[in-house]
C-alpha cells in the first residue's frame, strides 16, 4: 500500500473522519437508549431528537480553557492521548471495512498491542496530574487492567486460532474476520465461540468503563478518577478516545464473531451494509443495556468476577480451541 | 499478504499521522482559548473538594494504591495459609519446607529435561 493511500485511509475512510461520524452517531444512540431505559429524556434540544448534542459537547470543550494543574505534564498527556487515538484508528484499518486493510500473517499480535494502548493512556493521564482522586482512579484502572485485558485478549484469540486452523486465516485479524463467522455452524467450535463471545462482551464492558465497571471514574467517590484535573481540549481528547473505543470495540466484536457484511456478500451491497449496521447496533445496545440496568461494583467485586468467572471462561475457550485445532 | 514488519510500519505511520494532526489541533485550541479566557493561579491548584492542597501533598503511598486491591482480594487466601503454615510447631515448618523443596526439584527436573 502506498503512503498517500494509507494516509487517505487514516484520515478519511475508515480512519479519523469516518470514526468521528461513527462516534457522533453511536454516542447519541447509546445516550438516548440508556436514558429511555432509565425513564429519562436523554439528548433532546440540540437538533432533531437531540442528535447534534455530541457535536455541541465537543465544540464546547474545544473553546473551553485548558487549565493545567500546577506540577502536571499537559503536553505529555495530550501526546499520550493522541497516540492512543492513533492506535484506535490503526486498529480500524485492520478490519475488513477498510478498502485496503493493514493485514499480515500473525498480525493479531499487532492488534493486541494496539488494543492495550487506550487503557495505558487513560491510566497514565491520571498519574500525570498531582491529585489524590486521579491517583486512586489510576490505581483502580491499573488493578482492573490485569483482569479484563487478559480476558479480552483471550476472547479475541479464540476465533482467530480456530479460523486459522480450519480456514487458513494465518493468525491475521483481517482474514479471521472474513472466516470466523463460519465457526458457528460447526458443532466442534460452537461452544468455544459462544464462551469467548460472552467473555468478550463482559471484558468490553469493563474496557469501556461502563457500569457496573465504571469503578476508576466513580463520580460519587473520587470525582472523575484519572480525569479529575482535565478540562478543555484534553478532556475532549479523553472523551474522543473513550467513544472511539466504544465504536472500534463493538465493530471488532461484530466483524470477528458475526462477520459483519461478509456472510451477506451475495445480497446487494446496501442490504449487506444495513445488516452490518444492525449487528453493530445490537452489540452497542447490549453494552448500553448492561450499563443502564446495573449499579457499580466495588473494585474487589469486579476483580473477583473477572478472576473467578470471566477469565476462566475465556481461558477454557482458548484452551479448547487450541486442542480442537491440534486434533483437527 | 505482506510481511508482518510492513504491517507494523503501516500502523506506526497511521499512529504518527494522527498524533501530528491532534497535536496541531491542540496547539490551535490552546491559542484560541488563551485569547478568550483569563488564567489565574487559583485554577491551577489541585482540586481537593475545597481543601487547600499543595501538589507535593497529593501523593498517596504505594501500599494504599496498587497493592491494596490485591491484598484485599487475596486476604482469605493469606489468612488460610497463615493459619495452616504458621502454627509455631517445628515439625510443621519442616513438613512445608520439605514440600516446597520437592516442588522445586520437580520444576528443576522438568526445566532441565
Amino acid at each position: 500500500m502506498s503512503l498517500p493511500e494509507l494516509a487517505f485511509q487514516a484520515i478519511i475512510y475508515p480512519g479519523a473522519l469516518f470514526l468521528s461520524i461513527a462516534v457522533w452517531l453511536t454516542q447519541w444512540y447509546y445516550r438516548k437508549v440508556c436514558a429511555r431505559m432509565q425513564n429519562r429524556m436523554g439528548p433532546s434540544y440540540t437538533g432533531p431528537f437531540g442528535i447534534l448534542q455530541p457535536i455541541a459537547d465537543y465544540v464546547k470543550l474545544f473553546f473551553k480553557e485548558d487549565v493545567s494543574t500546577e506540577g502536571s505534564s499537559p503536553r505529555l498527556s495530550a501526546a499520550l492521548l493522541s497516540v492512543a487515538i492513533g492506535s484506535v484508528v490503526a486498529l480500524t484499518l485492520m478490519l475488513p471495512i477498510a478498502p485496503r486493510p493493514i493485514a499480515a500473517e500473525y498480525d493479531i499480535m499487532l492488534a493486541m498491542y494496539l488494543l492495550v494502548w487506550p487503557t495505558i493512556a487513560l491510566a497514565l493521564v491520571g498519574v500525570l496530574t498531582p491529585n489524590p482522586f486521579s491517583a486512586i482512579g489510576s490505581s483502580r484502572l491499573f488493578s482492573m487492567t490485569l483482569a479484563y485485558e487478559i480476558a479480552f485478549v483471550a476472547s479475541i484469540l479464540t476465533p482467530v486460532v480456530l479460523s486459522s486452523a480450519f480456514y487458513g486465516a494465518g493468525y491475521s485479524l483481517y482474514r479471521s474476520c472474513l472466516e470466523a463467522w463460519r465457526l458457528w455452524s460447526d458443532p466442534r467450535t460452537f461452544v468455544p465461540m459462544a464462551l469467548s463471545l460472552i467473555s468478550a462482551l463482559l471484558a468490553l464492558q469493563c474496557k469501556l468503563l461502563a457500569k457496573p465497571f465504571d469503578i476508576p471514574e466513580a463520580e460519587t467517590e473520587i470525582v472523575a478518577g484519572p480525569f479529575t484535573e482535565y478540562s478543555g481540549f484534553k478532556l475532549a481528547l479523553i472523551l474522543a478516545l473513550h467513544d472511539a473505543e466504544v465504536v472500534v470495540g463493538s465493530l471488532l466484536i461484530t466483524m470477528l464473531f458475526f462477520g459483519g457484511f461478509v456472510p451477506f456478500t451475495w445480497l446487494s451491497w446496501y442490504i449487506a451494509l444495513i445488516i452490518t449496521a444492525i449487528e453493530y447496533l445490537i452489540v452497542v445496545t447490549v453494552v448500553t443495556w448492561i450499563r443502564a440496568i446495573t449499579g457499580r461494583f466495588r473494585v474487589d467485586q469486579a476483580l473477583v468476577l473477572f478472576w473467578k468467572y470471566v477469565l476462566p471462561m475465556a481461558a477454557i475457550a482458548l484452551i479448547a480451541s487450541v486442542v480442537i485445532s491440534w486434533i483437527a | 499478504m505482506v510481511p508482518l514488519l510492513v504491517s507494523v510500519l503501516e500502523a506506526a505511520f497511521v499512529m504518527a499521522l494522527i498524533l501530528a494532526i491532534l497535536l496541531v489541533a491542540y496547539g490551535l485550541a490552546i491559542r484560541t482559548t488563551r485569547t478568550l479566557t483569563r488564567g489565574s493561579e487559583e485554577k491551577r491548584r489541585p482540586f481537593a473538594c475545597g481543601e487547600a492542597l499543595r501538589p507535593t501533598e497529593t501523593g498517596l503511598p504505594d501500599a494504599s494504591m496498587y497493592w491494596a486491591v490485591w491484598r484485599k482480594l487475596f486476604r482469605s487466601f493469606y489468612n488460610t495459609i497463615r493459619d495452616k503454615v504458621h502454627t509455631g510447631i517445628l515439625s510443621d515448618w519442616l513438613f512445608w519446607m520439605f514440600i516446597f523443596l520437592v516442588i522445586l526439584a520437580i520444576v528443576f527436573v522438568v526445566v532441565m529435561a
